[in-house]
């Protein structure tokens, strides 16, 4: 049926560059002057622009020297097994004497009491009080790193569908983004 | 009797070890957390990008960048404790429940999302996030008065203005 709109197919094929000079005239002709064909289009030209920011983000995120260094790091723990063994084995022996154990427990709880009365503030300038504050940002700056971005577990569209990607912000920064296809315009009463 | 007394020794020790370890405030003090919930109607008519938008970077990138005009319609600063389901009434009339189900050691929070109707689970049954403190994340997409519903969900701090 025609609608004096452009059909979904013409719209395709004219976004990817498939019609002759004429034909895409005429549709870009008719695309000035329709807003409901210009925002299809653009919704083309938005799916597109994700789908590239995914695959290419895809890419990114392989570090493909991490991955052989995993590969190499698996090849020496296998050869470096029978150590393993061994020194466990002696940790073991080590560990069964109660006294030991009670030394290094209260050398540990002794260590945990002198953390936990260390002041989490920054201190003011000078003397002592400056290492102090100094320890405090190294810590602070070392569990940013360790900060990751956010992810999607799961997520369950119901009688929907939906698409997850993430959206990159900076190096290394990103944000999940749950779309849902939803085609009704729909008001739900309380 | 000397190995009895040593046994007696290592227990009261390895005892004030793991009370000493488990009994930080740090550990019980991650319970709960604050979030805030914006809705925004993204539309591809010609208008405005509300400014209080302005510093939410994500909202300049693709797909986002190419609605031609984003207001807030709605914005509430909520508190998760961990467990305990919130409920947001959206524009639409469909209610976003939110819950802190776990705080990860990393510092992100594990919360669970979903999008329905009153009293059903028809339209967005359920979504898990592990959410990085202060960066939110979206779900978008919803129809609603000609354009788009983008909800933005930002746990542990504060993410967008007015």
């Amino acid at each position: 049926m025609n609608t004096g709109h452009l059909e979904d197919e013409l719209l395709q094929r004219y976004f990817d560059g498939e019609l002759s000079n004429g034909s895409a005239a005429e549709v870009k002709q008719h695309l000035e002057s329709c807003e409901s064909c210009r925002r299809r289009h653009r919704s083309l030209e938005r799916l597109r622009a994700f789908i590239n920011m995914t695959v290419t983000d895809a890419a990114r995120e392989v570090d493909f020297n991490a991955l052989y260094g995993r590969i190499e790091a698996g090849v020496d723990k296998a050869r470096d097994e029978k150590k393993v063994v061994s020194i466990r084995t002696r940790l073991g022996a080590t560990l069964r004497r109660p006294v030991l154990i009670a030394s290094v427990a209260l050398a540990a709880a002794v260590m945990i009491i002198i953390f936990r009365t260390a002041p989490s503030e920054p201190v003011a300038r000078g003397g002592a009080g400056r290492k102090r504050s100094e320890r405090t940002v190294l810590v602070d700056s070392r569990s940013a790193i360790k900060l990751r971005n956010s992810e999607v577990v799961q997520v369950d569209f119901g009688a929907n569908t939906g698409t997850v990607f993430e959206i990159a912000l900076a190096e290394g920064v990103s944000t999940p983004v749950v779309w849902i296809n939803d085609e009704a315009d729909e008001m739900v009463g309380p | 009797m000397k190995r009895r007394q040593q046994i007696i020794s290592a227990f009261i020790f390895t005892a004030a070890f793991l009370s000493a370890t488990f009994s930080r405030p740090e550990a019980r003090a991650s319970e709960s957390v604050a979030a805030e919930v914006f809705v925004i109607l993204a539309s591809d008519r010609d208008g405005t990008i509300a400014p209080a938008l302005a510093r939410i970077s994500a909202l300049r990138q693709p797909p986002f960048n190419g609605f031609r005009s984003m207001q807030v319609l709605q914005k509430s600063e909520i508190e998760l404790k961990k467990g305990e389901p919130v409920t947001v009434t959206l524009p639409n009339g469909r209610r976003l429940m939110l819950k802190l189900k776990q705080q990860m050691p990393d510092g992100r929070s594990k919360v669970q999302l979903s999008i329905n109707r009153p009293d059903q689970k028809d339209y967005l049954p359920l979504l898990e996030v592990i959410a990085k403190q202060g960066e939110p994340f979206f779900v978008a997409g919803q129809k609603y008065q000609g354009g788009t519903l983008v909800i933005g969900v930002g746990i542990g701090k504060r993410v967008s203005n007015g």
